[in-house]
C-alpha cells in the first residue's frame, strides 16, 4: 500500500468519525437558583460554561446561547421547580415555563411553553415542567433562552433568598435541561 | 490494507446510528413507600418488546443493559402512569421516573421526570416523558429503567404502569437509547 492510498483511508476514518458526531447541544444545569417575581412576573434562567454537556452548533459566549447557522431545528426542555411556600386549601399558584427565542428584543418569540398550577398539598413539593420536542425554524445569531413566569397565584413564593426554587426534587438530582439538535 | 478497511468499517459502524428501542403495552405494579425515595423500583422487560437492538450485545444469559463503547448517548423515555390512590381523599405528592446509571454498585438517575400528582389526577392515566438527555457513558456502564416514591404522604401500594381497558395498540412504557458521539468526554448526570 502506497502512503496515498494509506492518507486517503485516513482521511475517510476521519471524516466517518466526525461526521458521526450529531449536530446537537446539551446542557443541564448543576447548581440550585433562586426564582423571585417581586420585581417582574418574568425570570429567565442562564447556563454557565460547565453545565455545558455536549456541543457541536452552538456558540455559548456570556452564558447566551446563539444560533450559529440558519436552518431547522428540533429544541426539548425540562425544569424542576419547588415552591417552598405553604398556604391554605383555597390558595393556588400557575407557573409557566417557556421557550423563548431573542428575549427582551422586538423579535422576541415564545417557541414553547408548559404551566403547572400548584394547589393545596403540592406548594412544597418539587414538580417537573417538560416541553417535549418540538421543530423550529431559526436563524443565525438568534438567542434561545428558558424562562419562568408567574400566571397568577393568591400567595407568595417563599421571599427567602437563601431558598432556591430550580432545585433537586428528593430523590432525583436532576435540575434543569435544555437539548437543541440541528435536523438535516 | 485489510486492516485498515477493517477500521473504517468498525469506526463507520460504531459511531453511526448504534440504538436500543423498547416499548411494551404490559401492566406492571409498584409499592411505592413514604421516605423510601432513594430505592430504585425497576421495570421488568421482555425481550419480545425489543423492538430495535444495533446496541447491546444481548443472548439468553444477559440481564443487565451494558454499554459497549465509551461515549455520548442520547436517551429518553415514556411512562403511562397511574398512582391509583381511590381509598385516598385528595392525595398529592411527587414521584420520580428515569433512567439509572449502574456502575460499581452505585445506582443514580441519569435522566429523569417529577411527576407530581394531586386530587385532580390521582386516580388516572398520565403520560409521563423523560424527554431526551445526553450522557457520557463508559463501556461497562449498567443502565437501567425505575421507579422511586421521591416526595409522597402516604404510601402508594397500587401504583402502575399501563393502559386504559378502551385503548387499542397503547404503550405503558417505552425507552430509546442512541450512541451519539464516540469521543472522550467524562460522566455527570446532575
Amino acid at each position: 500500500m502506497d502512503i496515498r492510498t494509506f492518507f486517503s483511508l485516513f482521511m475517510l476514518m476521519v471524516f466517518c468519525g466526525t461526521s458521526a458526531q450529531e449536530s446537537t447541544f446539551y446542557a443541564r444545569s448543576n447548581r440550585s437558583i433562586p426564582l423571585d417575581f417581586s420585581e417582574s412576573n418574568r425570570q429567565c434562567v442562564s447556563f454557565t460554561e460547565r453545565d455545558i454537556v455536549y456541543n457541536k452548533i452552538i456558540r455559548f459566549e456570556e452564558n447566551k446561547i446563539q444560533i450559529q447557522q440558519d436552518g431547522l431545528y428540533e429544541i426539548n426542555a425540562f425544569v424542576n421547580i419547588n415552591l417552598g411556600s405553604y398556604a391554605t386549601r383555597h390558595d393556588s399558584l400557575q407557573l409557566r415555563f417557556s421557550v423563548i427565542k431573542n428575549p427582551n428584543t422586538s423579535s422576541e418569540e415564545k417557541l414553547a411553553e408548559t404551566t403547572y398550577m400548584y394547589r393545596f398539598g403540592n406548594f412544597d413539593v418539587a414538580a417537573g415542567f417538560q416541553i417535549r420536542p418540538f421543530h423550529v425554524t431559526l436563524r443565525r445569531e438568534d438567542e434561545i433562552c428558558l424562562c419562568i413566569t408567574k400566571d397568577f397565584g393568591t400567595f407568595d413564593i417563599n421571599s427567602n433568598d437563601k431558598y432556591h426554587h430550580i432545585i433537586t426534587p428528593t430523590g432525583m438530582p436532576q435540575i434543569m435541561g435544555l437539548r437543541i439538535k440541528k435536523e438535516d | 490494507m485489510r486492516i485498515l478497511s477493517v477500521l473504517f468499517f468498525f469506526v463507520c459502524t460504531v459511531a453511526n446510528a448504534q440504538s436500543f428501542v423498547y416499548e411494551t403495552s404490559e401492566k406492571q405494579s409498584f409499592k411505592l413507600r413514604v421516605g423510601h425515595y432513594s430505592e430504585f423500583q425497576y421495570i421488568m422487560v421482555n425481550r419480545t418488546d425489543f423492538k430495535h437492538n444495533s446496541l447491546f450485545d444481548i443472548d439468553e444469559n444477559t440481564r443487565h443493559f451494558i454499554i459497549p463503547f465509551n461515549g455520548y448517548y442520547e436517551i429518553e423515555a415514556f411512562f403511562n402512569f397511574n398512582p391509583d390512590t381511590a381509598s385516598i381523599k385528595e392525595n398529592r405528592g411527587g414521584i420520580n421516573f428515569g433512567l439509572v446509571h449502574i456502575r460499581d454498585g452505585k445506582e443514580q438517575y441519569m435522566a429523569s421526570t417529577r411527576y407530581t400528582f394531586d386530587k385532580t389526577n390521582q386516580n388516572k392515566y398520565t403520560p409521563v416523558y423523560v424527554v431526551p438527555t445526553i450522557v457520557y457513558l463508559e463501556k461497562g456502564d449498567i443502565i437501567a429503567p425505575a421507579i422511586s416514591s421521591g416526595y409522597i404522604n402516604s404510601h402508594l401500594f397500587y401504583a402502575h404502569i399501563g393502559c386504559d381497558k378502551q385503548t387499542d395498540d397503547c404503550v405503558s412504557f417505552s425507552f430509546k437509547i442512541k450512541l451519539i458521539s464516540v469521543e472522550d468526554g467524562h460522566s455527570d448526570f446532575f
